[in-house]
């Protein structure tokens, strides 16, 4: 699967064993505290050899001091970190043989690109020939060939992050950690981006913890996504997962965008279970949980279709056009419901035929009702 | 850490973290320069103004007594001379922001070349050596000096004037010496006002002159301020322009405390006028800093 | 009608030129009177000539403490630097009580008006043998020195991006090898201006430098001193003119390193601190 020889450095301890089986990165019970703030609360997680890891969140969840705390830019309060197996917890920074890709980039504004990739190759002492061989081939990597003499000043957005990134690669570390890497491009450069650094990790094999908040650049890029929610892990899953399945009320809001109604189970039976809203409606979802249970009822807006007629769907609810705005792809709708409620619905085009002030019926099958718990 | 993840990696992370121990401490050789030199001096100042003089031996060590400073408050001739040095220092604050400000708006609104010029008059005499400004004044103001000269063969006056060896020639020696400090300190303050504002108020009618009192005068409040405290502190403490300007008639704080050590070796009453005047620079810096505070949260609100 | 010309921003142009005026008249009839030939400090004349500047650089009385300036103002500001750089390293980009404390550590000797501060000095250096020494007027005028290289090395680091130490140190450098690499780089023209702003200080500085020097480490400014106090010579002048002529120098390198804006700035920074 690699290329890549990696030379643990020579201060750090020699994994025991090492073998298949042991994560690159592995955190136990991580915490941290600034005064009475709890920024990350006894944390676990693992990520596997040449596997790309997603720390998800909103800003201020703990998913960027989490990483900081691997990086070994911030203590940690309790718990251990491990890469390749060895304890990493209270060994400084450059003993870690991790690198990082700053939001800001971060790159030395007085030593040109060339200098900028080569620093870390230099720290190790690699010989000059060794130096300018590898540094060529991360400037070949992220296409920046001709660019070794420019000051970081000369350089675009784009180039500025492909440097990072090629300076960061060239060292081959255990782990590759990446900081809002991709937040401060515009949305077109980004998007780009975000498949070239797959590329490239996928073809070099590199293991990588990528913290982001933006759920899209998660989804995308992604083996696994950890979401993040005020300093605990919310859920641990793969990207479909997360998405159609999502753990609880908060990951399904924050990813993607979902009708949210609140209730309780009124039945069960087997896979299946039907909830009455907080607002009398009844809807059949997919959930094995007891009856009476306090929960949430999420509908993705793409899962709902508009009818004139009432349908026979699991589940239809009548209500009123209150809005609409065109979206390009799709019609975004807002439906009035009897109890006041607005339902989003998101429309292909064809079938986007209804006005402000009709009346229609909103139907979506029960397995896109996700159901989760409400504490 | 873009938006609003501050919190998560500035509030306390950078410093601290890598370096196990706290960055700040990175800060205290200097902080020992500042006790060792500074403090232990002035505390040594206010034990030996504690000290009975002693005729040639400067003070007896080990006493105690408050003669210095009862001194002080109840002979006039002290009360006289506090008098005087806090009369003229307001007197060139006044004077001092005057000739200030319109310089320092010039700086803000001209063109980028104009601008260096401007700067470079401001800051050479900012930078040269007080007695060299004091020494060109001699030269223009004496009786036999350029400024009475000029005067005379235009016909203007027929005596020479005196301005200077009295209040005059002191207060110009001041205002001289502060002037470059008051208009860099009020640019910057004028550099950060919003244009936008000035032009908004222009655009609802204002005239010229009236956007500048009703806009840019009240935001500039705190760099008139803060102006105002340089150099209300530094003509309090002012030694040369008083001694090579002025008369003994007019005596400033600074002078009779030099005489007292260097002349009259009478440490304790040097000391104990050293220490007033210390307490007096750090009352005036004080109130200057809570004026402050209370104006920029006006500004703020 | 031109807006240029207004009134208004007539009057501001107006009173701004005077405000120019009165602060460089006294340097221009300095540097005139310093290339007459008059015995006498005097209204200047139309002749030229330079024996004053010949008498000032050959004369013992003058070159001496010439020497002894340069000596102090040296040591000062290297003095000034060491004690700086890493204040303003630790404190630039720190908040809380601890931080502000310490900075106020560093930065009241600096509010201090210099007759205070040299009478403290003079009864308590002569007590730890300082009295009369190069280094203790070097460390006097480092109490001036440390905070005005302070300010500026810390506005010029407080601008920098924290997170290129902090990648430097994940790539593998070690505390002291980032700071040699990444961090002294980018704040040397901070540091260069501060070297500059203490060592002008230190050269012009004569309230400490009159107590605490003795005549075998006596200044120049101490010179000029004594000289406008007892007998002036037309001497004078031409030392004045070569301290204007150094300060002109002194503005000029502060353009370079740190730019109009930079240097508008720091030096309203510093005065507003005092």
């Amino acid at each position: 699967m690699t290329d890549v020889s990696v030379q643990p450095m020579k201060d750090s301890v020699a994994p025991p064993g090492g073998g298949a089986t042991t994560p690159d990165l592995e955190v136990q019970g991580l915490s941290k505290h600034f005064g009475p703030v709890v920024a990350v609360d006894s944390i676990d997680f693992s990520v596997a050899s040449g596997e790309f890891v997603s720390i998800l969140g909103p800003s201020g969840c703990g998913k960027t001091t989490t990483l900081r705390m691997v990086a070994g830019l911030e203590e940690v309060t309790a718990g251990r970190i491990f890469i390749r197996g060895s304890d990493v917890t209270h060994l400084p920074p450059e003993k870690r043989n991790t690198a990082m890709v700053f939001q800001s980039y971060a790159l030395f504004p007085h030593m040109n690109v060339h200098d900028n990739v080569a620093f870390g190759l230099k720290m190790r002492g690699v010989s000059k020939a060794e130096i300018d061989d590898r540094v060529a081939t991360a400037m070949r990597r992220v296409r920046l060939e001709g660019y070794e003499k420019r000051k970081p000043s000369q350089l675009s957005g784009g180039q500025r992050q492909r440097v990072a990134v090629a300076r960061a690669i060239v060292v081959e570390p255990a782990i590759l950690l990446l900081d809002e890497a991709l937040t401060n491009l515009d949305r077109r450069l980004r998007q780009q981006l975000q498949l070239e650094l797959k590329e490239l990790q996928v073809d070099l094999g590199i293991t990588s913890l990528f913290v982001t908040h933006d759920q899209e650049e998660a989804l995308t890029m992604s083996d696994r996504i950890i979401v993040m929610d005020e300093g605990l892990i919310a859920q641990d899953a793969e990207p479909s997962e997360v998405y159609d399945r999502p753990a609880s009320a908060f990951v399904a809001g924050f990813i993607g965008e979902s009708n949210r109604l609140d209730g309780s189970v009124a039945a069960g039976s087997g896979e299946t279970c039907t909830v009455r809203t907080e607002s009398g409606l009844d809807l059949m979802g997919i959930h094995s949980g007891d009856v009476g249970q306090q929960c949430a009822v999420m509908i993705r807006p793409r899962a709902i279709t508009l009818h004139a007629d009432r349908p026979t769907k699991d589940n239809v609810i009548e209500g009123v056009v209150k809005l609409w705005a065109y979206k390009g792809e799709s019609y975004e709708y807002v439906i009035n419901l009897p109890d006041g409620g607005d339902l989003l619905v998101d429309l292909p085009r064809r079938e986007a035929v209804f006005e402000r002030g009709d009346r229609v019926f909103a139907a979506f099958d029960a397995r896109d009702v996700i159901v989760v718990e409400r504490a | 850490m873009g938006d609003g993840t501050a919190s998560e990696t500035r509030g306390g992370a950078s410093r601290g973290s890598w370096a196990r121990l706290d960055r700040v401490w990175l800060a205290l050789p200097a902080v020992v320069l500042t006790a060792l030199f500074f403090i232990v001096p002035i505390m040594f100042m206010g034990r030996i103004s504690l000290s009975v003089h002693e005729s040639g031996s400067a003070y007896r060590e080990g006493t105690w007594t408050l003669d210095s400073y009862t001194t002080l408050l109840t002979d006039g001739f002290y009360l006289r001379i506090f008098g005087y040095t806090l009369g003229v220092s307001l007197l060139v604050t006044v004077l001092g922001l005057a000739l200030a400000y319109p310089l320092a708006y010039w700086i803000n609104r001209c063109g980028p070349r104009l601008k260096v010029i401007l700067l470079f008059a401001v800051i050479v005499p900012l930078w040269t050596n007080i007695l060299v400004l004091i020494y060109g004044w001699l030269i223009i103001l004496s009786p036999g000096g350029a400024l009475n000269d000029g005067l005379m063969s235009l016909g203007l006056i027929d005596e020479p004037l005196r301005v200077v060896y009295n209040t005059f020639g002191v207060v110009i020696g001041i205002v001289q010496i502060t002037l470059p400090y008051s208009i860099l300190i009020m640019a910057a303050v004028l550099a950060g006002i919003d244009r936008s504002l000035v032009e908004s108020a222009r655009d609802m009618g204002a005239s010229r002159l009236k956007a500048f009192l009703h806009v840019t005068l009240p935001l500039s409040a705190p760099g008139i301020a803060s102006a105002a405290t340089v150099i209300f502190v530094w003509a309090m403490g002012e030694y040369a322009s008083p001694q090579l300007l002025g008369s003994s008639a007019g005596k400033f704080v600074s002078q009779e405390i030099s005489s007292q050590f260097l002349t009259a070796f009478n440490w304790p009453r040097g000391a104990g006028l050293a220490v007033t005047l210390f307490s007096l620079i750090v009352v005036v810096l004080v109130v200057a800093q809570s004026v402050a505070r209370v104006m920029a949260r006006r500004n703020v609100a | 009608m031109n807006p240029r010309w207004s009134l208004p921003s007539l009057s501001y142009r107006v009173l701004g030129l005077i405000a120019v005026i009165f602060l460089l008249s006294p340097l221009v009839i300095v540097v005139w009177l310093s290339f007459g030939s008059s015995p006498y400090m005097a209204k200047p004349s139309l002749d030229f000539s330079l024996r004053w500047y010949e008498e000032i650089f050959t004369a013992s009385r003058w070159t001496g403490p010439f020497q002894h300036s340069l000596i102090i103002a040296a040591g000062s500001s290297v003095l000034s630097l060491l004690l700086a750089t890493p204040a303003a390293l630790g404190l630039a980009k720190a908040q809380g009580r601890r931080a502000t404390g310490l900075n106020f550590g560093v930065m009241v000797p600096f509010f201090m008006p210099g007759l205070i501060l040299a009478v403290g000095l003079l009864m308590f250096a002569s007590r730890i043998g300082l009295s009369g020494t190069f280094p203790g007027v070097m460390i006097a005028h480092s109490l001036w020195g440390t905070p005005i290289a302070y300010l500026a090395i810390r506005a010029v680091y407080a601008g920098t991006d924290t997170a290129a130490e902090e990648a430097a140190r994940v790539l593998g450098a070690g505390p002291l090898r980032t700071f040699f690499l990444v961090t002294l780089p980018s704040i040397l023209p901070g540091v260069a201006a501060g070297a500059l702003f203490a060592f002008v200080i230190s050269f012009n500085e004569f309230m400490m430098s009159l107590f605490l020097t003795a005549p075998r480490t006596v200044t120049l400014p101490v010179v000029i001193w004594t000289s406008l106090r007892y007998e002036v010579s037309p001497a004078v002048a031409a030392i004045a003119s070569v301290f204007i002529g150094i300060s002109v120098i002194a503005v000029i390198i502060g353009l370079r390193l740190v730019g109009t804006r930079g240097l508008l700035q720091l030096t309203a920074v510093d005065a507003a601190k005092r």
